[in-house]
C-alpha cells in the first residue's frame, strides 16, 4: 500500500500544465517534436504539437530534416521563419516556396522573416501580419528590386532590413508609401533626392541605416517639410556629398534628430570640425572617418559637454592602416575593436546625462576583435560577458604575439564565445588554450595552424581558410579531430582531389554528421571538375545529395 | 543590505530564514517584499512548494546569485540552445523525475528564469536523440488514441506522403 502510495505522488511529464510542456518544447526543434512525440499517439501532446507557435530556424537544417519540417509544419503555426542559402546556394529558399502549401499569405502568425543570400524569385506577396523582415541578397540576386517595392508598400512591416541586392532609386521603384515602417536599413542611391523621396513615403520611419552611393539634384522639396527620424547611420562611400551638404540639405527636415553616425572618406579635416559643431545639437553622434592620423588634437572642449566622448584607434589587419573613431557613450556598440590605442573620455554628470556603467555598457558587445600584435591593449575595461563572435588577427608584416590567452580572457568571457575566426599565422600564440575555455560552435581557421592535441569535437562548422587540403588530411579531421562536423568548407586545386575528398565525405560506409559541404574548385578548375562529377553526382554511388556548383564553389547539402 | 534574511514558508510547514539578495532572484517573491511591503517579521507562504523542492531552489540560488544578468531574450526566436549546463547545474540536476519536474514546476511559480532555464534544458536533453518508444518508456507517456482515432490521423497525414 505505501509502495502504491508513493507511486501516485510522483509526477510525470504529461502532469506538468500546458504552459510548461510548451516551454519544454520550444526547446527542441520542431523535427524534433514530430519525430519524438507525434508517433506516441497521445492526444494532449499532439494537440499541444499542432497549435503550437513555432519559431523555425533552418539555417543549420539537414535535407532530410528539412523534408520532415514541410511534411508536418503547417505554415499558420510558424511565427518566426529564418530560411537561409548559406550552405544551399538557393536551394532551401526554392524547395522551401516551391509548394502551393506554403504559399506567403498562408503564414497568417508570421510577425518575423529571414531570408539569407535569396538568389531567386521564390515570393510574390509578404505574409500578411509581418512586422519584421531581414533579407540579405545574394550578389548574383535578379529580383531584389521586387523585393525592396513589396516591403516598401507594406502595411504591415514595423522593422526592414534590406542588405544588398539593389540601391533604392525613386524612378525605378516607384509608388512607395508605407505608414507602419519605424526603422530601415538598406542603401540609397543618391542624396538629396532619393533619400528626401524616402523619407517622404514613410512618414512614420524613426531609424535610418544606409550608404548613400551619388549626388544628385533637381527635385525642390518644400522646407516646411520634416520627418520625424531620430537616428540616422549614413556612410556616404564615394559619393563627394560632405557633411557640410548634409547639415544644410538634410538636417533642417529632421527637426527630432537625435543620433548621428557618420562614415566619411575625405581627406581634410573640415568634416570632423563641423561634426563637432553639429555634436551639440544632438545626444548621441559617432564619426567615424578611415585613414585619419591618431595625431589629431582634438580637446575636450570642442564637443557638447553633455556627451560622455571616447576616442578609439583601431588598424586594419590587411595593410595596418588606422582608422580614429570618436564615439559618444553608450560606447562600444554590438563591435568591438582591440586594442584600444586612444580612450578617453569626458562626461558632465551635473546636467541631466544618465550615466550607464561600464559593464551595463560592455553587456552589448557582441563581436570582438583583437590584434594579437598590438601591445598598447587597455586591459582595464569590463570583460565584455556576451560575446558570440571573436577574431583573432596580426599584422602582417611581424610574427610577433604580444597578447596572451589570459590577456584575453581577461577581455572577453570566453565560454560565451561560438564563433571563432583566426587569421594570423603566428605559431606562438597558444590557441589550445583557447579551446579548452571556449564552447565553440564554429572556428575559421588555416590548415596549418591545426595541431592534433586540439580540443575541437564539439564544433559543427570548419571553414578552412584559404589552404587546399588532401582527403587524406580530410578523413583524419572526421575521424579524429572533429567528429560532429556538420559544414565544411574548404579548397581544392585538382579533380581528382574532389572526387576523393566526396568519396570519403559521400559515400555510406564512411558514418559522418555531415550536412553541408562547401568546396572551392577556382574558376579555371570548375569546368573540368564539373565534368568529371557531374555524372556521379547524378548517379547513385553516393548518397542522395541536393547540390550545385557555379564558376566558384561546388555546394553539397546532405 | 547583506546578510539580512526573510522568512519563507513550504506548504508544509517548514520555514526557511533567507538572505533577502538570494530570495530576491524570485521575482514573484521580489514583487511581494516590495508591492507588499511586508516587514521582516512576517513569514511568507508559498502554498505551492514543499520543502523538498523549496531546499533545492535554495541550493541553487545561492550557488548563482553573483551570476551576470541574463542577457536579453530574442523574443522572436524561441528556439534555444541546449548545450550551455554548467557542471555544478548538471550535478544538481542528477535528481529522479519527479522532483526534476517539481523543480520546473517552483521555478514557473517563484518566476526564476534561470532556474526554469535550466531545468526546462535538461529535460530537452533527456528527449533529443531518442526513439519515440524510448521517449514513451523514459516519460511513461500513455497511448490514448482508439484504434479509429489512429486510423483517422493516418489517413490525415495521407497527403503529406504526395508533397
Amino acid at each position: 500500500m505505501v509502495t502504491k502510495k508513493k507511486k501516485k505522488n510522483i509526477m510525470l511529464l504529461e502532469n506538468l500544465p500546458s504552459e510548461l510542456l510548451l516551454e519544454i518544447f520550444s526547446y527542441l526543434h520542431p523535427s524534433d517534436l514530430y519525430t519524438s512525440f507525434l508517433p506516441l499517439s497521445n492526444s494532449r501532446i499532439s494537440h499541444l504539437i499542432s497549435d503550437i507557435d513555432l519559431s523555425l530556424d533552418l539555417t543549420y537544417t539537414s535535407y532530410a530534416r528539412f523534408l520532415l519540417i514541410l511534411t508536418y509544419c503547417s505554415p499558420s503555426q510558424i511565427v518566426f521563419l529564418r530560411l537561409t542559402n548559406q550552405y544551399s546556394h538557393g536551394l532551401l529558399i526554392t524547395e522551401f516556396f516551391s509548394t502551393d502549401y506554403f504559399r506567403p499569405e498562408k503564414f497568417l502568425r508570421l510577425r518575423s522573416l529571414h531570408l539569407d543570400d535569396i538568389i531567386g524569385n521564390e515570393i510574390d506577396c509578404l505574409p500578411p501580419y509581418l512586422e519584421k523582415l531581414y533579407i540579405k541578397f545574394h550578389k548574383k540576386a535578379k529580383y531584389a528590386l521586387k523585393f525592396y517595392q513589396l516591403a516598401l508598400r507594406s502595411t504591415s512591416l514595423k522593422q526592414c532590413y534590406l542588405i544588398g541586392g539593389y540601391a533604392f532609386d525613386n524612378t525605378t521603384c516607384s509608388h512607395i508609401s508605407s505608414t507602419t515602417i519605424e526603422q530601415l536599413h538598406m542603401a540609397i542611391k543618391s542624396f538629396p533626392n532619393d533619400l528626401l523621396v524616402l523619407l517622404q513615403a514613410l512618414p512614420c520611419l524613426t531609424k535610418l541605416k544606409t550608404c548613400v552611393y551619388t549626388r544628385s539634384s533637381g527635385i525642390q522639396f518644400s522646407s516646411l517639410f520634416t520627418s520625424p527620424l531620430t537616428h540616422l547611420n549614413i556612410d556616404l562611400q564615394g559619393s563627394g556629398v560632405t557633411l557640410t551638404l548634409i547639415d544644410s540639405q538634410l538636417l533642417s527636415h529632421l527637426p527630432r534628430l537625435q543620433s548621428l553616425i557618420y562614415h566619411s572618406y575625405g581627406k581634410s579635416n573640415e568634416d570632423m570640425n563641423t561634426f563637432i559643431q553639429l555634436s551639440s545639437k544632438l545626444s548621441r553622434f559617432q564619426f567615424i572617418r578611415k585613414g585619419l592620423s591618431a595625431n589629431i588634437n582634438i580637446t575636450h572642449g570642442d564637443f557638447n559637454n553633455d556627451l560622455v566622448t571616447a576616442v578609439q584607434e583601431i588598424t586594419n589587419n590587411k595593410n595596418s592602416r588606422r582608422s580614429l573613431i570618436l564615439h559618444t557613450t553608450p560606447y562600444p556598440d554590438k563591435v568591438l575593436n582591440l586594442p584600444f590605442v586612444q580612450w578617453n573620455k569626458v562626461h558632465n554628470l551635473s546636467v541631466n546625462s544618465k550615466h550607464i556603467p561600464d559593464e551595463e555598457i560592455y553587456d552589448r558587445v557582441e563581436r570582438v576583435r583583437i590584434n594579437l600584435s598590438e601591445f598598447s591593449i587597455n586591459t582595464n575595461i569590463p570583460s565584455c560577458r556576451h560575446v558570440k563572435h571573436l577574431t583573432l588577427f596580426s599584422n602582417n608584416e611581424t610574427n610577433k604575439c604580444i597578447i596572451s590567452p589570459n590577456i584575453i580572457s581577461s577581455l572577453v568571457c570566453l565560454p560565451s564565445v561560438r564563433h571563432l575566426i583566426i587569421n594570423t599565422q603566428t605559431s606562438l600564440f597558444n590557441f589550445n588554450q583557447l579551446f579548452t575555455l571556449m564552447s565553440l560552435h564554429s572556428l575559421d581557421i588555416a590548415w596549418s595552424q591545426l595541431r592534433p592535441y586540439f580540443l575541437l569535437s564539439n564544433i559543427k562548422i570548419l571553414s578552412l581558410i584559404s589552404e587546399c587540403v588532401s582527403w587524406k588530411e580530410i578523413q583524419y579531421l572526421i575521424i579524429h579531430l572533429i567528429p560532429q562536423l556538420e559544414h565544411l568548407q574548404m579548397n581544392v586545386t585538382t579533380s581528382n582531389e574532389c572526387r576523393q575528398i566526396l568519396n570519403f565525405l559521400l559515400s555510406p560506409k564512411y558514418k559522418n554528421n555531415l550536412i553541408s559541404i562547401k568546396i572551392c574548385v577556382c574558376q579555371t578548375l570548375s569546368d573540368q571538375i564539373k565534368q568529371d562529377l557531374e555524372p556521379i553526382l547524378l548517379s547513385s554511388q553516393w548518397i542522395k545529395v541536393k547540390w550545385r556548383m557555379d564558376n566558384w564553389y561546388l555546394y553539397i547539402w546532405k | 543590505m547583506a546578510g539580512h534574511k526573510i522568512k519563507l514558508q513550504s506548504n508544509d510547514g517548514d520555514i526557511f530564514d533567507v538572505e533577502v539578495e538570494i530570495a530576491k532572484l524570485s521575482i514573484t517573491i521580489k514583487t511581494m517584499l516590495e508591492d507588499l511591503s511586508m516587514n521582516e517579521e512576517e513569514i511568507i507562504p508559498l502554498p505551492n512548494i514543499n520543502s523538498a523542492i523549496f531546499k533545492k531552489v535554495i541550493q541553487w540560488t545561492t550557488h548563482h546569485k553573483d551570476d551576470p544578468p541574463l542577457p536579453p531574450e530574442d523574443d522572436e526566436n524561441r528556439e534555444k540552445n541546449t548545450n550551455d549546463i554548467s557542471s555544478w547545474d548538471q550535478e544538481f540536476l542528477k535528481v529522479d523525475q519527479g522532483t526534476l519536474f517539481e523543480l520546473i514546476l517552483a521555478a514557473n511559480y517563484l518566476d526564476i528564469k534561470g532556474l526554469l532555464d535550466v531545468t526546462c534544458t535538461s529535460v530537452a536533453n533527456m528527449i533529443k536523440g531518442k526513439t519515440s518508444e524510448e521517449i514513451r518508456q523514459t516519460f511513461n507517456i500513455k497511448n490514448d488514441f482508439t484504434p479509429q482515432e489512429e486510423e483517422q490521423i493516418k489517413k490525415e497525414n495521407e497527403w503529406c506522403e504526395n508533397k
